[in-house]
C-alpha cells in the first residue's frame, strides 16, 4: 500500500466508530460515527459534556465495552492493526491495553485494589506485560513511584491505597499506567476528582512525563481549562458525535461549531468577572431518539433550514480544522461572533 | 474579631464569631479521648441582607462543616452565631425547625438530594405542610406552580418524579423546596459542581436572578474559583479548618495577600492558551495537613513558599485587617507584598 | 394496564419462573376457595373407602383422584384444605414477625445510640439460640394450636427483619434527600415515615417473601413433629406425618402433601429470584441486551 509509505501511519486511528447501548426503553446511541486519530508524542484533548459519548470512545478504543453497550460498526486501529474487526482483534485488544495503550481514570480510590500494596499491584502490570521476575518486578515499581514524584517510594510501595491521599493515589495510578513504558495514554478526567492545588500538581506531572517520554496522551475532560494548558489539539464531542477538530489556539481564538462557541462562552473565567455568564439554553437530547438532523440544532442560535433535516458531516476546511455544520461549513475560517 | 469581615450594615443578617466545630477522634474502648480533630478553627464572617459570601476551600478546609454548623446541623464547640439578631449557637428542637423557615439549604448532589419515591409537588409542598401554612399538597399547589416557574421549571413537571429530570433540572427543583417557605439565607453547598459546563451556567445564572428578585443572602461554599468569583460579593478563603484571607472577590483576584491564596489562583486552570502559556504557576508540594490536635503556628507553614524561621512555627496567625480593607491571616503579609521575603522556589512559567 | 401486560412478558421470559408464579395464584386460589374446589369434606371419614389409590391406578376410583388416607378421608381434599392452613400461617407469622422486626430496626437504626446497642443485642441473643428446639420446647409447654404456632414462630424470626431494616435505614440515612428533610424542618416521625420508610419496602419485601418458604416448611416440619396443627385441622405436615406409617403400602398419603410442600417452598424461591432481577434496573438491561443479540444472531 503505497499509503504506508506518503504518510506515517497513525498511532492510534478511530474509524466511523459506532456504539449503542440496548436498554428496555429504546437503543441508546451513545457514538455515532466518530474517526479520531492520535500520533505519537501529541496531547489530544477529547471535549465534551456528560453524554457526549467521550467516556464511551475511550471505553471502545480499549476494547471494553460491556452489555448493554457493543460496538455495532466501525474500527479501531492500533499502528495500523485493527483491535475490533477480524481474527485475533479480542486477543490483539488485550494484548495491547495495559501494555502500549495505558488508561489513567477519573476515581483513584476504585481503581486501586484495597487489599493489596500499592507496590504490589504496579508489579503485577510488569510481570504480566512484560514477564518480569518478582524482584525485578518491585524494584521497578519502586522506581515508578519516585518518577511520578511520590516521596519515600520503597516505604510507599509497601503500603496499601488507603494510606495515601487522593494526589498520591492518582499518582500511583499514572505510574502503573506507565510501567510498561506505553506509546499512549488515555486519561478519563483524570483530576476531576482532585483538589484544585493537587490537580495542578498532576497536571504539572503529566506535562513533564509527556516530554520526558515522547508520550501520547488522549485526555478526556469536560474541563477546558485543563485543556488549555496541556493538549496541542481539540476534539469537540456531542450528542455521539465530532462537531469541532482544531488546535488548541485555534479552538478557544476562533471556535467555528456553535456549540463549542456556546461552551466557552459558559465557562467562567477566573480571570474576568461578567454581570452575568452565557449558558446554553436547553439540554442535550436523548440519545434513544436522535434526531434526523443536527442533534445541536434545537439549542443553536444560528440553525438554519437545513439543520433541521441533515446531520452535518464533519468537514475539513484548513490544516487540522474541521467542524460539522452547515452554516459554519460554508464559510469556514470566519471569525467568531 | 467580629468587624472582621463586615458587610456595611450595622446589623449583619448573619454574624459568625469565632465558631469552633471540634470532633474527638475515635474513642478507646472505654470512650475516653482527648484528641479532637479541629475541623472548624476561630472562624469569624458576616453576611449582609441580599449579599453573596462565597467560602473557598480545597477538602479538608472545613467549608463544608462550616457551613453545616451554620445551619445548626452540628455542634458548635466554641464561639458564637447570631442569625437575624438572635444568638442561634445552641437552639434546637422545636426552636430550631421554626429557624428553618428562615435558613435553607441546597445541596450539591441533585441526584441524591430528592426522594425518588415523592413527586416534584410533594417535594416542594413539603415545607409548606411541615411548617404549617398549607394543610396538604393540594392545598399548596399555587404556590408550587409559583416556585415552578420562578424557577424555569415546565408547568407539568409538578406531578412527576425526579427520575424524569436531568441533574440541572433537578437542582432547580432543589432550589425551589429550598426556597418554597421564603428563607433569608441560603446556604448553597456546592451547588454547581456536579453538573456540566454549560448547565452550571444556566443555574447560577438562575441563583442570581433569584438573589435579585427576592433579595436572598448567599453563603456560597465551593471549591471552584471561577463559579465563585462570578458570583461572590466577597470571598473568604479557608485552609486546614481556619479562614486565610478574606477580600471582596475583585481584590482576592487582583491583590491576593495570602501565601496559599496566591497559590489557590495560580493553580485554577483558564480557558485560554494564551493566558495559560503566560502564567507563573505556583505549584505546591505535599498536601494539606490533618487537624488532630495542632500546635500553636500557622497551618499553612508546612506548604509555604515564604515560611520563615521565626513566629510561622510557633504562633498561629490571627485573621488581622491588612489596608486595602482585606483581612489576612499571616504573619509576614507586609513584608510579602513589599518584596522583603522572597518565595523558595523561582516561579516556573508554564511550558507552552 | 401495559404495564401489567410488560410485567407479564417480562415474566413470561423466565419459564421457571412464570410456571413458579401461575403455582402460587393457583395455590392462593385453591385456599380461598377451598371448600368450592375441593371434591369432598377433608375430615369425612369412610371406613369402607380406606387407603384407595390415586385414579389413575388400578383399584382407584376417579371420585378420589389422589386417593384417600387410612380413615377413608380424601387426600385431594386434605391437600386443598391444607393449603389454607400452610398460606395463613405463613402469612401470618410473616407479617408478625415483619411488623416486629422491622418496627425494631428502624427504631434501632434511626435513633443509634443506646436503643441501637440494646436491640441488637437482643438480635444477637436470640439468635444464638437454636430456634426450632425453642419453638417445640413452647409449643409442648403451651399445648399447640394454630395461634400458638404463629406466636411462636413469629417471636422466633423477627431478628433478621431486624438486621436487615436497621442497615437498610443506616444507609439510607446517610442519603441528602433524608438530610434535606431534616433541614426543610421535618420532625423525626415524618422523616421517618415518609422518607425512610418507604424506601425499606424493597428490601423487606424480597425478605419476607423467602421468609414465607420457610415458614411453611417450618409449620409442615412442627405439625409433623405433633406440635403444630393438630387433627381435625388440615395441615400438609400432618397428612406426612399420618402417612409416614403407610410410605410402602399406600405411597400417595406421603407424596402428594410432600409435593406440595416442596413445589410451595420451590416456587416462592424461583419467584423471589425473579423479583430480584425484575427490581434491579441494571440486571434486567443487561439480560435484555443479551437477549436482543442473541435473537438478532438467530434472525441472521
Amino acid at each position: 500500500m503505497t499509503a504506508r509509505t506518503e504518510r506515517p501511519g497513525h498511532l492510534l486511528e478511530v474509524d466511523d466508530l459506532h456504539v449503542e447501548f440496548i436498554t428496555r426503553r429504546g437503543v441508546a446511541q451513545a457514538v455515532r460515527g466518530v474517526s479520531l486519530h492520535v500520533d505519537a508524542g501529541e496531547t489530544v484533548g477529547l471535549v465534551g459534556e456528560s453524554g457526549s459519548g467521550k467516556s464511551v470512545t475511550s471505553t471502545a478504543i480499549l476494547g471494553m465495552v460491556e452489555l448493554p453497550g457493543r460496538i455495532v460498526s466501525g474500527d479501531v486501529r492500533w499502528r495500523g492493526e485493527s483491535m475490533v474487526n477480524g481474527p485475533g482483534a479480542a486477543r490483539r485488544a488485550a494484548a495491547v491495553r495495559g501494555k502500549e495503550i495505558s488508561v489513567v481514570f477519573q476515581d483513584p480510590m476504585t481503581s486501586l485494589n484495597p487489599l493489596f500494596t500499592v507496590g504490589a499491584q504496579i508489579a503485577e502490570v510488569l510481570r504480566f506485560h512484560l514477564g518480569m521476575s518478582r524482584r525485578d518486578a518491585s524494584n521497578r515499581a519502586v522506581e515508578l513511584l519516585d518518577l511520578v514524584g511520590i516521596p519515600n517510594p520503597r516505604a510507599r510501595a509497601r503500603q496499601h491505597p488507603h494510606e495515601f491521599s487522593g494526589g498520591m493515589r492518582q499518582r500511583a495510578l499514572i505510574a502503573m499506567a506507565l510501567a510498561c513504558e506505553p506509546k499512549l495514554l488515555i486519561a478519563d478526567e483524570p483530576t476531576t476528582a482532585l483538589d484544585v492545588t493537587i490537580q495542578a500538581q498532576i497536571l504539572e506531572l503529566l506535562t513533564e512525563l509527556q516530554a520526558a517520554l515522547g508520550l501520547a496522551v488522549l485526555l478526556i475532560t469536560h474541563d477546558l481549562g485543563v485543556v488549555a494548558g496541556l493538549c496541542h489539539r481539540v476534539e469537540v464531542m456531542y450528542a455521539g458525535r465530532l462537531v469541532e477538530r482544531a488546535s488548541t489556539r485555534d479552538l478557544f481564538g476562533t471556535p467555528q461549531h456553535p456549540y463549542s462557541a456556546g461552551l466557552l462562552a459558559s465557562t467562567p473565567r477566573l480571570d474576568e468577572r461578567l454581570a452575568r455568564l452565557v449558558a446554553i439554553d436547553g439540554v442535550p437530547p436523548d440519545p434513544r431518539a436522535p434526531a434526523p438532523g443536527c442533534a445541536f440544532e434545537p439549542r443553536c442560535s444560528i440553525s438554519g433550514h437545513r439543520c433541521t433535516e441533515e446531520d452535518p458531516e464533519l468537514v475539513t476546511f484548513a490544516a487540522g480544522r474541521a467542524v460539522a455544520c452547515w452554516e459554519r461549513a460554508a464559510g469556514g475560517g470566519a471569525d467568531r461572533d | 474579631m467580629t468587624e472582621a469581615v463586615t458587610g456595611a450594615e450595622a446589623q449583619p443578617l448573619l454574624d459568625v464569631r469565632e465558631l469552633s466545630v471540634r470532633f474527638p477522634v475515635a474513642s478507646g474502648f472505654f470512650g475516653r479521648s482527648t484528641r479532637e480533630v479541629f475541623a472548624v478553627d476561630e472562624v469569624s464572617f458576616t453576611i449582609g441582607r441580599g449579599e453573596t459570601l462565597g467560602l473557598v476551600g480545597e477538602s479538608g478546609s472545613g467549608k463544608t462543616t462550616t457551613g453545616r454548623a451554620v445551619l445548626r446541623r452540628l455542634p458548635v464547640t466554641s464561639g458564637e452565631i447570631h442569625f437575624r439578631g438572635q444568638d442561634i449557637t445552641a437552639v434546637k428542637g422545636k426552636e430550631l425547625r421554626g429557624l428553618r423557615q428562615h435558613m435553607q439549604l441546597v445541596f450539591q448532589d441533585p441526584y441524591a438530594s430528592l426522594n425518588p419515591r415523592m413527586s416534584v409537588q410533594d417535594i416542594i409542598a413539603e415545607p409548606l405542610i411541615v411548617h404549617g401554612r398549607a394543610r396538604s399538597t393540594r392545598e399548596a399547589l399555587p404556590r408550587v406552580h409559583e416556585l415552578l416557574r420562578l424557577t424555569g421549571l415546565p408547568e407539568d413537571a409538578a406531578g412527576r418524579y425526579p427520575q424524569a429530570f436531568s441533574g440541572g433540572q433537578r437542582q432547580r427543583i432543589g432550589i425551589a423546596r429550598a426556597l418554597v417557605i421564603d428563607p433569608e439565607l441560603i446556604i448553597a453547598d456546592e451547588p454547581v459542581s456536579a453538573l456540566d459546563v454549560s448547565i452550571q451556567a444556566q443555574v447560577v445564572n438562575l441563583l442570581q436572578d433569584l438573589q435579585q428578585e427576592l433579595g436572598l443572602s448567599y453563603l456560597f461554599i465551593a471549591h471552584d474559583l471561577s463559579v465563585v468569583r462570578h458570583i461572590s460579593d466577597r470571598i473568604a478563603i479557608m485552609y486546614a479548618g481556619r479562614i486565610v484571607e478574606t477580600a471582596s472577590s475583585d481584590a482576592i483576584y487582583e491583590a491576593p495577600r495570602h501565601p496559599y491564596t496566591k497559590a489557590l489562583l495560580s493553580a485554577v486552570p483558564i480557558p485560554d492558551p494564551d493566558v495559560a502559556a503566560q502564567r507563573t504557576r505556583i505549584v505546591l508540594s505535599g498536601e494539606m495537613p490533618d487537624v488532630v490536635d495542632p500546635p500553636a503556628s500557622c497551618r499553612f507553614a508546612t506548604r509555604c513558599p515564604y515560611r520563615q524561621p521565626e513566629r510561622c512555627d510557633t504562633e498561629t496567625p490571627p485573621l488581622r485587617a491588612v489596608d486595602g480593607g482585606q483581612w489576612v491571616a499571616c504573619h509576614y503579609a507586609e513584608d510579602i507584598d513589599a518584596g522583603r521575603i522572597r518565595p523558595s522556589y523561582e516561579p516556573t512559567p508554564a511550558a507552552p | 394496564m401495559s404495564r401489567a401486560r410488560g410485567v407479564v412478558a417480562d415474566l413470561w421470559r423466565d419459564k421457571f419462573a412464570f410456571l413458579a408464579v401461575l403455582f402460587l395464584l393457583v395455590l392462593v386460589l385453591a385456599a380461598l376457595f377451598a371448600p368450592l374446589v375441593a371434591p369432598h369434606d377433608p375430615a369425612a371419614q369412610s371406613l369402607a373407602g380406606r387407603l384407595l389409590p390415586p385414579g389413575w391406578s388400578k383399584g382407584g376410583d376417579w371420585s378420589h383422584p389422589l386417593g384417600t388416607d387410612n380413615l377413608g378421608r380424601d387426600v385431594l381434599s386434605r391437600v386443598i384444605h391444607g393449603s389454607r392452613v400452610s398460606l395463613t400461617v405463613g402469612l401470618a407469622v410473616v407479617l408478625f414477625s415483619g411488623l416486629l422486626g422491622v418496627g425494631l430496626g428502624l427504631l434501632a437504626g434511626y435513633r443509634g445510640g443506646r436503643l441501637d446497642a440494646v436491640v441488637m443485642r437482643a438480635v444477637d441473643t436470640q439468635t444464638a439460640f437454636p430456634g426450632l428446639l425453642l419453638a417445640l420446647t413452647i409449643l409442648a409447654a403451651l399445648g399447640p394450636s394454630v395461634t400458638t404456632v404463629i406466636v411462636v414462630l413469629g417471636l422466633n424470626g423477627w431478628m433478621v427483619y431486624a438486621r436487615v431494616a436497621r442497615a437498610t435505614v443506616l444507609s439510607i440515612k446517610e442519603m441528602p434527600y433524608v438530610e434535606a428533610a431534616e433541614v426543610v424542618g421535618c420532625r423525626p416521625r415524618r422523616v421517618v415515615l415518609r422518607h425512610i420508610f418507604p424506601n425499606l419496602v424493597s428490601p423487606v419485601m424480597t425478605l419476607a417473601i423467602l421468609e414465607l418458604a420457610r415458614i411453611v416448611l417450618t409449620e409442615a416440619t412442627l405439625s409433623f413433629l405433633g406440635v403444630g396443627i393438630q387433627p381435625p385441622d388440615t395441615s400438609w405436615g400432618l397428612d406426612v406425618a399420618i402417612g409416614k406409617d403407610y410410605v410402602y403400602s399406600a405411597w400417595w398419603l406421603v407424596t402428594f402433601p410432600g409435593l406440595a410442600i416442596a413445589l410451595t417452598v420451590l416456587s416462592v424461591n424461583l419467584s423471589a429470584s425473579w423479583l430480584r432481577v425484575y427490581t434491579d434496573p441494571e440486571e434486567r438491561d443487561k439480560q435484555f441486551a443479551a437477549l436482543a443479540i442473541a435473537a438478532e444472531g438467530r434472525s441472521r
